[in-house]
């Protein structure tokens, strides 16, 4: 191969894969070079299954010589978050608690990529049980941004936001709760989408906020999502949430002209709140082109986006306080030896195993649940979650969708919040609004901050329950247009050294 | 003299089996009480009549059939415990029962 | 009455009297009952629900709380559910929700329990006790059971989770009872009704049915006072001696005048062996569960149309029959109990009745052949549907009989034969040649023959002594083997004595 497939989207890596023009194996053995010779400095990847997926590829490789080459992803390498089950993978969640753990069952949304013919490389790192903005509490590897070192890729989802950006996979799941694939795809200039809550089944997604937490991919390219969310979504039975709908369909390709008439929301708590005037500058260029080609930009307000962060980590911690109660050395996982008695089997394989923003954030869910703070805190955060649904509602009566900065300053520095929680919590003020809304969100690669740094900026943009397809169908618009940047870290076609 | 708010913090942690010593406890209380006087603001929002929001989903009435379904997995999730003891899983011994 | 002798005390109906002080006091209790909804499978999984078997073979990852679970209601436990709501009178809520209980211990797979808390699927209802008491119900809810742990197995606890994740109901009375008696009257109504509604099997022994008492005692009038409560009681016998230990040990804890001694909020267990209750662990408070509405589950619709849907197919409830079977069948209220007393013996006696259209009849020959026979091991059955005769059987045994054919002895030998072999009634009548003689003329000859030899009693009967002739008719019977018709020898012989009736 002259032309390694880093290039190659997803979509056509399958359709090469499938005709034979490319083999199965000659594909997943190209990654895992490149994984081999990158991930050494990214630490995209928590663990590299290279015989599991070889002999997967193989199998494909069979499969097409058998003329049984199906699978919309057929062929095509993806990274897992190590949240998620693959039977016999481990699926440590960035924990040391979980550390060996093997799933002994796969989920759905994974079973379906299987079916579909694609090849799991791996699962990649992340803040543990996805609690975090910047990969670095991960108990195990800490992922660094492709597009600077020195900087984090942002989190939960970080290693997999690598593996996309780094071209160590063409597509990669995460997982987003409060904007944890968003946020990562922002800082890693790639594509992220969080689906409407209940599109994809959470079956095997180990939870951390359940009624937030949505299975999520990246990608490079707007096709890549649909095809992506295609194989993975729809009603799964194992899951009462999920919705009772069929798999998504991905729209027409948008033409230009077809913004006409479409009416953007402009919310200014996005845009103001903390937000870096380079980050206003790249997500204000990017809606100039999205007007230039017809669309309108209306200013609306979200009254109560003060409010979305407290009501997240409310919400968030109470729900993941509950969630990770399992997690006590019992029957799974890593057990620390108390004093001889089961409680304190509990208490001291908890503090063993969990790292301090897990603990922080069990301490202020089991806070606000209990007794005599119940109502203050839990009971009207839900209450409160009512009113910022309501603020999205409103606005969509009178805009289409919702644009505006997915984070609002671009990649810090690692070790620059890392020790501030506050800090921490508050970069993810664009990001939970549609998350407590269970809304459909985009993040798009929007540019490169102009300075020296050169550091990606992603543009976010909200839609109504459902409306995956019209966010996709901007994005591609934003795509096909001038100015549209580079998606890719390293350099894609020197093939396997950087 | 016992802090009032450390004393919460090391209970709160007790219900979740975090044990917090005392120096532990004393270097988590700052942070956990800015943290909640940051969220604070929520209380200051007038909720009267609003509902609140219990699942994400509109959803209602969801159910499955009585049909058995064996998991075939009984022997791997034993083998995944720590301490398995032939057909059982074995924890250390209680003290006086549940909590 | 009580059948222990407590010393210091005198029972007098449901008050206990201190021989020391002359004290009149009563007890208060509620019962907390948790009875297994017979479904085939667990409340949240496929894993199927029966007793016994290697203990975790019926394990999947979601009952043993494996990361990326999810939980997943079973329709039928919903029904059976409401079933066993309406059948105690209780309103079903059209809408309901789950929620979590929080709490550490090793036979809960998750660290926290699905249940219902301030939302149950139904509230109100109650039983009326055999006395006519009411006793009241606060309320029914639906949660997942946990799994057993076996202690004092040297140094571990070992963990057992098949029993992890199967339905219970658990139903909560107001603290409408005063004694052990009643306490025990009202689990055997609640018990009859749950089987009768086909809810719960609730077999005590197998665990489906697990009782706990909440109780206290104060001097009748006087406000109530502290209560204890008595947990994971799992016999009628045990619940009974709890509470018989109970009352004169809070009673003499009052009464000593030691604060030490004085009952506390606390949970105890009874210890059967020394038929007493002790301490399990002091109360410091209400736990806090931290009680949340379970995101993972969306609420349970119940609509007016689903609940009536059961309410049509519920069975008529044995109060309700018994009631009917007296009025429109005539039945007095003793048989009426009896056959009622289990729901397939009542079917299976509706189902004669209606066959035969002789329900006094049915009633007679179920209530005391048939019943019978399930006591006598000779016949190897545990129920009336195990027996190898059924109603259409017994209602031709009846139509014999009614047209004659068979006499009462012979069909009382022709159906102890049909409940040993299972043949039937018409063919059983021919093997053993009991068809009732109608020809005359066999039947004078047999009167004949028995008037010859005993010429003394005829004589008796000539001289007024009308009711001597049954011993003339007895010999007539045996001689024909029990064939003959008895009226129409009685006719023959009165006739030929030259008597009339």
């Amino acid at each position: 191969m002259t032309n390694p497939p880093f290039d190659l989207t997803a979509c056509a890596l399958a359709e090469a894969v499938r005709s034979g023009e490319l083999g199965a194996l000659e594909t997943t053995d190209a990654y895992l070079a490149r994984i081999e010779a990158h991930d050494g400095a990214l630490h995209a990847f928590h663990s590299v299954d290279a015989d599991g997926a070889r002999k997967r590829a193989r199998e494909l490789d069979d499969a097409r010589a058998r003329g049984e080459a199906h699978g919309a992803l057929f062929g095509v390498p993806i990274a897992l978050k190590d949240n998620m089950c693959l039977a016999g993978q481990e699926a440590s969640c960035g924990s040391r608690i979980l550390a060996g753990y093997r799933a002994p069952y796969t989920a759905t949304f994974v079973q379906r990529l299987l079916d579909a013919g694609a090849v799991p490389l791996g699962m990649t790192s992340m803040d543990e049980f996805a609690m975090g903005s910047s990969g670095e509490n991960s108990a195990h590897e800490v992922s660094r941004n492709p597009w600077d070192p020195t900087r984090t890729a942002g989190g939960s989802s970080s290693g997999s936001a690598v593996a996309v950006a780094a071209d160590l996979a063409p597509i990669a799941l995460g997982s987003d709760t409060g904007g944890s694939v968003r946020q990562p795809a922002s800082f890693c200039g790639v594509y992220g989408l969080k689906p409407t809550y209940g599109r994809v089944s959470r079956y095997g997604l180990i939870a951390f906020g359940s009624s937030l937490d949505q299975v999520s991919p990246f990608a490079h390219d707007v096709r890549d999502l649909e095809r992506v969310l295609q194989v993975i979504s729809g009603h799964d039975e194992r899951d009462s949430t999920s919705l009772p709908i069929e798999p998504f369909e991905p729209e027409r390709p948008a033409e230009l002209q077809s913004l006409v008439g479409l009416r953007i929301g402009v919310a200014k708590p996005y845009f103001d709140a903390g937000a870096d005037p380079r980050v206003r500058e790249v997500c204000e260029a990017r809606l100039e082109v999205l007007r230039s080609y017809g669309a309108e930009l209306v200013e609306i307000d979200l009254p109560h986006t003060a409010y979305a962060i407290p009501t997240y980590y409310v919400v968030a911690t109470a729900e993941a306080s509950s969630n990770l109660g399992r997690y006590d050395g019992s029957l799974y996982g890593a057990r620390t030896g108390g004093d001889g008695s089961l409680q304190s089997m509990f208490a001291a394989t908890r503090d063993a195993g969990f790292g301090e923003e897990v603990k922080r954030r069990i301490l202020l869910g089991t806070y606000v649940l209990s007794a005599g703070y119940k109502d203050a805190w839990y009971n009207q955060a839900l209450k409160v979650r009512t009113l910022i649904r309501r603020d999205f509602e409103a606005a969509f009566e009178a805009v289409d969708l919702i644009a505006g900065p997915t984070s609002p300053t671009p990649p810090f520095a690692l070790g620059e919040r890392a020790g501030d929680a506050i800090a921490m919590y508050n970069s993810d003020l664009c990001t939970v609004p549609a998350s407590l809304a269970g809304l459909p969100a985009l993040s798009v690669p929007a540019g490169f901050t102009a300075d020296a740094s050169r550091l990606p900026i992603g543009l976010q943009l909200i839609g109504p329950a459902l409306s995956e397809g019209r966010l996709l169908r901007v994005a591609a618009a934003l795509a096909a247009a001038p100015d549209a940047p580079p998606t890719h870290a390293l350099d894609a076609s020197a093939g396997g050294a950087a | 003299m016992t802090d009032p708010k450390l004393e919460l913090l090391r209970q709160t942690a007790a219900l979740a089996r975090l044990e917090l010593n005392d120096d532990e406890a004393r270097a988590l209380s700052p942070q956990f009480d800015a943290i909640l006087a940051h969220f604070e603001v929520l209380a200051s929002l007038d909720t009267e009549g609003v509902p609140p929001t219990l699942g994400a989903t509109d959803l209602r009435d969801v159910k499955r059939p009585d049909e058995p379904r064996p998991s075939g997995l009984s022997e791997a999730l034993l083998e995944g415990a720590p301490d398995r003891r032939e057909r059982y899983f074995g924890v250390p011994k209680t003290l006086g029962g549940e909590e | 009455m009580s059948a222990r002798q407590v010393s210091g005390f005198r029972r007098e109906g449901n008050e206990w009297i201190s021989e020391a002080t002359g004290t009149r006091w009563v007890a208060v209790i509620g019962l907390e009952v948790h009875a297994q909804l017979s479904t085939r499978t667990k409340l949240f999984c496929a894993c199927e629900v029966t007793f016994g078997g290697e203990p975790n073979s019926r394990t999947c990852p979601l009952c043993t709380g494996q990361p990326g679970t999810l939980p997943v209601l079973n329709g039928e436990a919903l029904e059976l559910a409401v079933r066993a709501a309406l059948a105690v009178g209780a309103t079903v809520a059209t809408e309901s929700k789950f929620d979590r209980k929080n709490y550490f211990y090793c036979d809960l797979p998750k660290n926290y329990q699905i249940t219902q808390y301030d939302q149950p699927y139904c509230s109100g209802g109650g039983l009326t006790l055999p006395s006519g008491k009411q006793v009241r119900l606060n309320r029914i809810h639906m949660e997942e059971d946990a799994g057993k742990s076996v202690h004092d197995q040297g140094d571990a606890t070992l963990v057992d989770l098949n029993r992890a994740g199967i339905p219970l109901i658990e139903s909560v009375t107001e603290a409408d009872l005063t004694s052990a008696e009643e306490a025990v009257e009202y689990l055997t109504a609640l018990r009859e009704i749950l089987i009768y509604v086909g809810a719960s099997r609730a077999d005590m022994e197998k665990g489906e049915m697990r009782c706990d008492v909440n109780i206290s005692v104060h001097p009748i009038g006087e406000p109530w006072r502290t209560k204890v409560e008595i947990k994971n009681l799992n016999s009628f016998a045990n619940v009974s001696g709890a509470i018989e230990h109970e009352i004169p040990r809070q009673i003499a804890g009052w009464e000593s005048g030691d604060p030490a001694r004085e009952p506390v909020q606390e949970t105890r267990l009874f210890d059967v062996e020394r038929g007493a209750t002790r301490t399990m662990r002091k109360k410091e408070g209400e736990a806090d569960y931290r009680y949340f509405p379970e995101p993972d589950l969306p609420p349970i619709d119940a609509s007016e149309r689903f609940v009536e849907e059961l309410r049509t197919r519920l069975p008529e409830l044995p109060a309700a029959r018994r009631e009917r079977y007296q009025r429109e069948l005539g039945l007095s209220a003793y048989d009426a109990g009896v056959l009622t007393a289990a729901r397939e013996v009542a079917d299976f006696f509706e189902a004669t009745a209606r066959l035969s259209k002789e329900p006094k009849e049915a009633a007679n020959w179920i209530s005391n052949e048939v019943l019978r026979s399930l006591s006598d091991d000779e016949y190897a059955a545990n129920s009336i549907d195990e027996l190898p005769i059924r109603p259409f059987d017994l209602a031709e045994l009846i139509g014999l009989l009614r047209e004659g054919t068979l006499s009462t002895s012979g069909a009382r030998q022709v159906v102890r034969e049909m409940l040993k072999s299972g043949k039937a009634a018409g063919e059983l009548v021919i093997e053993l040649g009991l068809q009732q003689v109608q020809d005359d003329s066999q039947l004078e000859a047999w009167c004949d023959e028995v008037l010859a030899a005993k010429p003394e009693i005829a004589d008796q009967v000539r001289e007024g002594k009308t009711k001597a002739v049954g011993a003339l008719m007895g010999a007539v019977m045996q001689a024909s083997k029990g064939t003959a018709n008895p009226q129409k020898v009685r006719e023959i012989l009165l006739r030929k004595i030259g008597v009339e009736e």
